[in-house]
């Protein structure tokens, strides 16, 4: 029986013994083809550039914002969660945290995560909010136009999601560069995937918060579960308390706690 | 014979005139110096005197040798040679030899003896009733023994043993003072003594000290105690009612007894029931609820039932607790500081007590186990019974600097930076941490200005050379920045210090345009500094508040005599609504706050009826609930709820009786309970609404009726528009200040919108349905372009300059008297504002804010009518467009 299945494949492959080199011909003439359209491409641009002689790399202006772009997301994800969730405090819903230390000379302001009953901390889409605004207004202040001596035209749009493990930033920026009489256009639109734990964080302090207001200022240890993330306490006095979570990248999430449970 | 009969019966006569005579000669006075003294030598019960108990005089009766002394109130009787028997009604003592007894001559709920065993007892006593050789105090069918051995001490210090029962025993050693209360068979005494206690099957005796008074029964130990150990080193503190306090390994227990039992050598304890121990070993305190608890050195393990452990450290010289609960299971947490609620446990041995070697303990239960150590200067406290559990560790917050701020790189340089220039670590710390520019900070940090308040400076462009002009008029340094972002003029400033009127909150005076020189100032000042207001007098805000409001300057001279206090908002309103005669009214029903008057007063409660309304010094008022439900609640309210949360519970069928059960169960009605949280879910979603944070139980029913009413309202109609994009929360806490338009009269309806559109298909619906619209009030994230009501910047989220369609609908919606209220940052700023195009637009008058700000309160007229909006940077931000009127 098996045999005469080989017998028979056998036959099949005798039969068809030219159609394989006409293939292979063929594969290899769209490999070819595509070779060279491909590099017929690619030389396009240079040439393009060549012809425009655009006085200034407009990879320098892109690198610039992608450089900007993340600068200030760092930055504004450590002031915010420094802060409490608020890049400024003064958006705070009711009046933040302000506490002495180091002798009574020094004092530091943060944002309250609960305040008498209520739950004021910052909410994930006020997080995402604040970014948002913060990098449509400081990225082409970043970038600093001025110094490269060229003037620009364009709109950014700023899309930002504060999800698991990560920040995601979608930028769309294009801008049209004039210089000495001549435009180009970069290109339209940046990603950002930046790992960063605020998500937790702040999902964290509102766990500690909620069960705080459900439980008379207590915690429940075993609902508490924080993967990489821990948690320092700084009670300020009886009903106050400064939380702390933070990560081993070095960022803080901090916030105050004031509640009153009567 | 008859005259021998004759003279008989005249000497028995004559006998008895001088017995009588005698008699009558006589009747000592009775002092406590003073007493009668009787020897007495009776073989058999014979009267001795009387005792009181109740409306009846019980003979006292003695049997033996003694002396009777009776004194003022009482009777004291000495065993003379042999032991004396005292009886009266059903009670019978035996007095050893060279004993004393002391017998009060009233009796309040059972006797009361004071037994002084004498050196001649030796340490026996001998029983002439019943066989056993031991002396008792026999009432009824209940007994107390006093059973051997009595043992003389040389310092004239004895030592007895009290039983109570078969195994049950208590020995004092020295001259103590016990109160027998012979009816509940019930010891008792002071705090300070010593004594060994064995009751139950306790294995041997335990050396106690009492603590605080204590009370001893067949029931166990009520009272507070020392649990001593070898050579008198304290164990432990025990503080209960009704506790068993043992040694045992395995202790037995009957049902709901309460007990605490050591093993030998203290390493290992068991608790079952309600017990409060202190454990000296490993400084913690535990308080135990219905529990069966085992502790083995520091592993505290709770069998069952729920409790708390108390664990405590020094932090920068203040002792925090770290609380740990076991509830239903769960191991909960939280820390105190400052104050901690529960005497530590060392406190006790060492008052000074500050840094006791940290010992790490351990919390358990059957399924979690958590841990409170020390590890380096870090105290924390861990979920063990998880991978990634929990672990919080606890600071010192005095000593967050720089490394807990977190500084980056390009901070630490700043910091660095600071310190090389001569600038004190905190100064840096602080420079460093805001960022702030050296160039631009040193003029500000030379005027002393602290960092933080040259952020605000920096942050919102003030310069030095701005502020200069203030700091030269002499203007205080927290006055300035409220000024300057004002942009308030600083010769206005100077003309009030010139004035010598360096008022606080002067910003708000000078924005309301008031000068020092106008009539009503100086008689609102000389009304106030003649008043009991006069500490307002350099209050800015108060002033600008009474101008604001309209009072005469008259009317606050009337209120001269009246002593009110809160904040000067309160106390415009009290002056504004209320008549001297209901502030004093008030006043005399110990109304004190203006707060509360207010509240009172708006809620049309009159003085004579607050007292009704006041429970712990707090008044219980809310929509929905009167003062019977105050009464009906009262144990609802003695747990700690709020007239808002008894609103609720009516609201949710909740009668007392459940409340109280629900209250054992659970904390919070309105965050907790599954009923409420589908009711609030089926309404809300019926009403269209989402923002569930806003919306308390009793707000939430408020508005699902007032939406639901069957005819048109005949009540003015109030609308709020509120925004679903409040990215920081801020209108979250605004639904209890809405609730007041609808407490001062108002049919108040409010509806949640993402866009334009959506706001003016509620409008129409509103007019179609209930009516023309009174007041109408829109809230959302604001600039002086438009107001944000979407998740989007773009043209449908937002009302702005463009939307014409949304002025007319507001044109057609709103009665041509009405207004509308935004609550909107800086909507009314500047010239061509959002604020005044709708009032322009729409033909109606505007409340807008220009400045970002929000609402702190809504301004009712005589008939509670909305009248104006307080904003919270003051009265002068509120800016009131009104539109170009037409013929």
């Amino acid at each position: 029986m098996g045999e005469g299945i080989i017998l028979k494949q056998c036959q099949i492959c005798k039969r068809g013994q030219v159609t394989p080199f006409v293939i292979a011909g063929i594969i290899i003439f769209i490999i070819l083809a595509l070779f060279i359209y491909s590099q017929s491409i690619q030389k396009k641009p240079k040439i393009k550039i060549e012809e425009v002689v655009f006085p200034f790399d407009i990879k320098e202006v892109e690198s610039r914002i992608e450089s900007c772009l993340k600068e200030l997301t760092e930055t504004a994800i450590k002031i915010m969660a420094f802060n409490g969730g608020f890049i400024d405090l003064g958006n705070s819903p009711v009046d933040p945290l302000e506490f002495s230390f180091l002798g009574d000379t020094a004092r530091i302001t943060l944002a309250y995560g609960l305040l008498g009953k209520d739950i004021v901390l910052i909410s994930n889409y006020g997080l995402e909010y604040q970014l948002n605004g913060y990098l449509t207004e400081k990225i082409p202040k970043c970038v600093k136009f001025d110094a490269l001596m060229i003037d620009y035209e364009g709109d950014i749009k700023v899309d930002v999601r504060v999800v698991p493990k990560s920040v995601i930033v979608n930028v769309s920026y294009p801008l049209v560069l004039k210089k000495g009489g001549l435009v180009v256009r970069t290109k339209e639109k940046y990603l950002l995937k930046m790992k960063s734990q605020i998500w937790e964080m702040r999902e964290l302090a509102e766990r500690i918060v909620k069960q705080q207001r459900e439980n008379e200022g207590f915690v429940i240890l075993s609902d508490l579960v924080a993967p990489g993330l821990n948690i320092r306490v700084a009670p300020i006095n009886e009903i106050t308390t400064v939380f702390d979570i933070r990560d081993d990248s070095g960022l803080i999430f901090m916030f105050g706690s004031r509640g009153v449970f009567e | 014979m008859k005259k021998l009969l004759i003279i008989i019966l005249l000497v028995i006569l004559f006998q008895g005139l001088l017995v009588q005579a005698e008699e009558l000669t006589f009747v000592p006075e009775v002092t406590e110096l003073n007493p009668i003294i009787t020897k007495v030598n009776n073989l058999d019960f014979g009267n001795i005197g009387k005792v009181g108990q109740g409306d009846e005089e019980l003979p006292l009766q003695l049997k033996g040798r003694g002396e009777v002394k009776e004194y003022k109130g009482f009777y004291r009787i000495n065993s003379i040679g042999e032991t004396v028997i005292v009886k009266f009604g059903e009670y019978i003592f035996e007095v050893p030899s060279g004993s004393v007894i002391e017998l009060q001559k009233i009796i309040e709920g059972g006797p009361k003896i004071l037994l002084d065993l004498g050196p001649n007892s030796n340490g026996k006593i001998r029983s002439e009733i019943k066989a056993p050789p031991s002396g008792r105090i026999i009432s009824n069918n209940k007994t107390i023994e006093i059973i051997p051995p009595l043992i003389m001490t040389p310092q004239n210090r004895i030592e007895y043993t009290i039983r109570f029962q078969e195994g049950d025993y208590v020995t004092f050693k020295g001259n103590e003072e016990v109160d027998f209360d012979v009816e509940n068979s019930v010891l008792k005494f002071a705090k300070d003594k010593m004594f060994s206690y064995r009751q139950r099957d306790s294995k041997d005796d335990l050396t106690l000290e009492s603590v605080s008074e204590i009370k001893i029964s067949k029931n166990g130990l009520t009272g507070k105690v020392l649990v001593m150990g070898e050579e008198n080193l304290v164990m432990g503190e025990v503080e209960g009612s009704n506790v068993f306090i043992i040694s045992s390994s395995s202790p037995e227990r009957k049902e709901k007894e309460n007990i605490i039992a050591f093993s030998k050598g203290f390493d290992k304890k068991m608790i079952f029931g309600n017990v409060d121990y202190k454990d000296l070993a490993y400084d913690f305190v535990l308080k135990t609820k219905n529990a069966k608890v085992s502790i083995l050195l520091n592993d505290i393990n709770f069998l069952d039932g729920n409790g708390e452990v108390r664990k405590f450290f020094t932090l920068a010289d203040s002792v925090v607790e770290n609380l740990v609960k076991i509830e239903n299971g769960k191991i909960l947490f939280k820390n105190l500081f400052g104050n901690p609620t529960v005497e530590r446990a060392f406190t006790k041995v060492d008052p000074e007590y500050k840094s006791k070697i940290f010992t790490d303990i351990f919390i358990r239960n059957e399924k979690e186990i958590v841990e409170i150590s020390k590890l380096g200067s870090v105290y924390s406290i861990r979920d063990l019974s998880r991978e990634n559990g929990a672990k919080f560790d606890i600071y010192d917050y005095t000593n967050y600097g720089a490394e807990l701020r977190g500084f980056q790189e390009e901070q630490l340089g700043l910091y660095n930076y600071y310190l090389v220039s001569g600038f004190s670590k905190s100064d840096a710390v602080a420079m460093a941490y805001y960022s702030l520019d050296l160039k631009t900070s040193i003029p500000f940090l030379r005027a002393g200005f602290y960092p933080e308040s040259i952020k605000n400076f920096i942050y919102s462009k003030i310069s030095f050379d701005t502020i200069k002009p203030y700091l030269d008029i002499g203007v205080p340094k927290r006055e300035i920045f409220e000024l300057a972002n004002r942009k308030i003029d600083p010769l206005r400033v100077k003309e009030f210090y010139d004035a010598g009127l360096n008022l606080s909150n002067i910003f708000e005076v000078i924005m309301l345009d008031m000068k020092p020189n106008d009539q009503d100032f100086i008689l609102y000042r000389k009304a106030l500094s003649q008043s009991k207001l006069n500490y307002f007098v350099n209050d800015g805000g108060l002033y600008a508040r009474l101008h604001y409001y309209g009072i005469e300057p008259e009317k606050v001279n009337v209120y001269s005599k009246v002593e009110l206090h809160g904040s000067p908002q309160d106390i415009v309103k009290v002056i504004k609504k209320i008549s001297p005669d209901q502030v004093k009214s008030y006043l005399e029903n110990g109304v004190y706050y203006a707060m509360d008057m207010v509240r009172l007063f708006e809620a049309g409660i009159r003085p004579e009826e607050s007292t009704k309304y006041r429970k712990n010094n707090k008044y219980y008022i809310y929509p929905g609930i009167d003062n019977k439900d105050i009464e009906l609640y009262a144990e609802t309210i003695a747990a700690g709820k709020t007239a808002k949360d008894i609103a609720a519970m009516k609201i949710l069928g909740i009668p007392p009786k459940m409340a109280k059960k629900f209250l054992e169960q659970t904390k919070d009605l309105t965050v907790l309970t599954k009923e409420a949280e589908n009711w609030k879910e089926g309404k809300m979603k019926e009403l269209g609404l989402k923002i569930r944070e806003m919306y308390s139980i009793p707000f939430l029913n408020m508005l699902y009726e007032n939406w639901k009413v069957a005819k048109r309202p005949e009540k003015d109609i109030a609308l709020v528009i509120v925004n679903r994009n409040d990215w920081n929360g801020v209108f979250l806490l605004e639904g209890e200040r809405y609730y007041s338009l609808f407490n001062s009269g108002y049919h108040l309806l409010l509806a949640e919108a993402s866009t334009d559109d959506e706001a003016e298909q509620i409008i129409k619906r509103v007019k179609n349905d209930f009516g023309e619209i009174s007041l109408a009030l829109i809230g959302g994230h604001g600039t002086s372009e438009g107001i944000n009501l979407g998740p989007t910047k773009d043209e449908a989220g937002e009302i702005d300059k463009s939307d014409k369609t949304f002025f007319e609908t507001l044109n057609t919606g709103i009665k041509k008297d009405g207004k509308i209220v935004l609550q909107s940052c800086s909507t009314g700023k500047g010239i061509g504002s959002i604020a005044e195009l709708i009032s322009y637009s729409s033909g109606r008058i505007v409340f807008a804010p220009n400045c970002d700000t929000s609402i702190r309160g809504f301004i009712f007229d005589g008939n509670m009518k909305f009248e104006n909006v307080e904003y919270y940077k003051g009265l002068g931000v509120t800016q009131k467009f009104e539109p170009i009127k037409t013929k």
